[in-house]
């Protein structure tokens, strides 16, 4: 490729132009640099940049000897009334503001969890229902985008602390088996609909119970 | 005896009197709070929109998002109050939440309204600038390039021969 543009090239530049030719050639070019120029900064001002986004969510763990969160060391076991603690963050990589609202279930293992649809009220039970998970986010800027690592900033939700904890509800759901899955579903609010809906996103912790 | 009865006939009166008047202030301050919560909750969806189409241009709203996520947590704070029976805490904290998303709103126009000067001005300016760029052009062509162009034609012309063919050779190939 790189051998036919400098054959091009060397062509161009061994070919000889009449100085009327090159007066006119620099001439359209100036031009037609101009009028680039002045459409990109036109369509810049009033179509402004708007891919489509994602919002990332995730799960973290507290590490206490580094005293950093990390995506490892995540508990396997909830005893019946003992509670467990974590943590979940989301980032909005969307291009506009995001009103995020995160729901906690916990449901069998077998209960599948889709991007289709959130798990309905007959086969998982709301966990800490008397909090509110709900945040205003800002979107992330460019350089932002390209940071990785990073736990703080106005586009980022969290680390946010969750304690779950058993109860004869979550019992009553798990119907006697051991296996357990904890579903932390990102629901996105919708201007059209005045309501918070499920954005398919969604994160999972499996865990033994033991009664 | 007499007095004692006259002291209560007093006090029944008063009592009756007083308890319909508590009881209509503490509904009067449920209705308030409910009111202020509602509108609350009505000017955050209206925030919300406002800040959503500010986001897909170019305008610094970082600020403004985090003031109204603060106002959305006070509102939060005031149903919790509410739902406590709080109802002076419930409308003092629906009020608050209130003022703040009004001038968050207020805010955002006036940064939407100084965008949209300052567009104007950047095309005023970049019309202006392209109208003289094409007014030197005309003017550079008229006086250089036109008259350096036909005095060009002249000298090209001039160096032009004219060749005529010798009778032998037209001969030969007819």
């Amino acid at each position: 490729m790189n051998k036919r543009i400098k054959t091009i090239v060397t062509s161009l530049s061994k070919k000889k132009l009449s100085p009327v030719k090159k007066k006119r050639f620099f001439t359209i070019t100036i031009f037609s640099i101009l009028i680039i120029t002045i459409i990109s900064i036109a369509s810049s001002i009033f179509f402004p940049f708007s891919s489509n986004g994602f919002s990332e969510l995730s799960l973290l763990m507290y590490n206490e000897t580094s005293q950093t969160f990390e995506a490892d060391g995540y508990p396997y076991v909830l005893e019946s009334g003992e509670n467990i603690s974590l943590f979940f963050m989301v980032k909005n990589f969307e291009n506009e503001i995001k009103y995020y609202q995160i729901q906690i279930k916990a449901t069998k293992i077998s209960q599948n969890a889709t991007a289709e649809y959130p798990l309905d009220e007959f086969n998982s039970y709301l966990l800490n229902e008397n909090e509110t998970y709900e945040k205003i986010l800002s979107p992330a800027t460019e350089i932002e985008k390209r940071e990785s690592g990073v736990f703080s900033g106005d586009y980022i939700w969290g680390p946010i602390s969750v304690v779950l904890s058993s109860n004869a509800q979550l019992e009553a759901i798990l119907d006697g088996d051991n296996y357990m899955k904890i579903v932390f579903e990102l629901w996105e609010f919708d201007t059209s609909s005045s309501s918070f809906e499920y954005s398919g996103i969604f994160t999972f912790l499996q865990l033994w119970y033991y009664y | 005896m007499r007095k004692k009865v006259k002291f209560n006939i007093i006090a029944v009166f008063c009592f009756s009197l007083l308890i319909p008047t508590i009881l209509s202030v503490s509904s009067q301050t449920q209705q308030n709070a409910l009111l202020a919560i509602q509108q609350a909750d009505e000017r955050l969806f209206e925030t919300i929109v406002l800040l959503e189409e500010a986001s897909k241009t170019n305008i610094n709203i970082r600020d403004l998002v985090i003031n109204t996520d603060i106002a959305r947590q006070l509102i939060v704070d005031a149903k919790k109050e509410f739902e406590e029976a709080n109802y002076t805490a419930a409308y003092g904290k629906a009020n608050d939440a209130n003022e703040q998303l009004v001038a968050v709103i207020n805010e955002l126009e006036l940064r939407e309204n100084k965008k949209e000067q300052n567009n104007i001005l950047l095309f005023s300016l970049l019309g202006v600038f392209s109208a003289i760029l094409a007014i030197l052009f005309i003017i550079i062509f008229i006086k250089k390039i036109y008259p350096w162009y036909l005095e060009k034609r002249i000298e090209e012309y001039s160096k032009l021969e004219i060749q005529y063919k010798k009778e032998e050779e037209v001969a030969k190939n007819e």
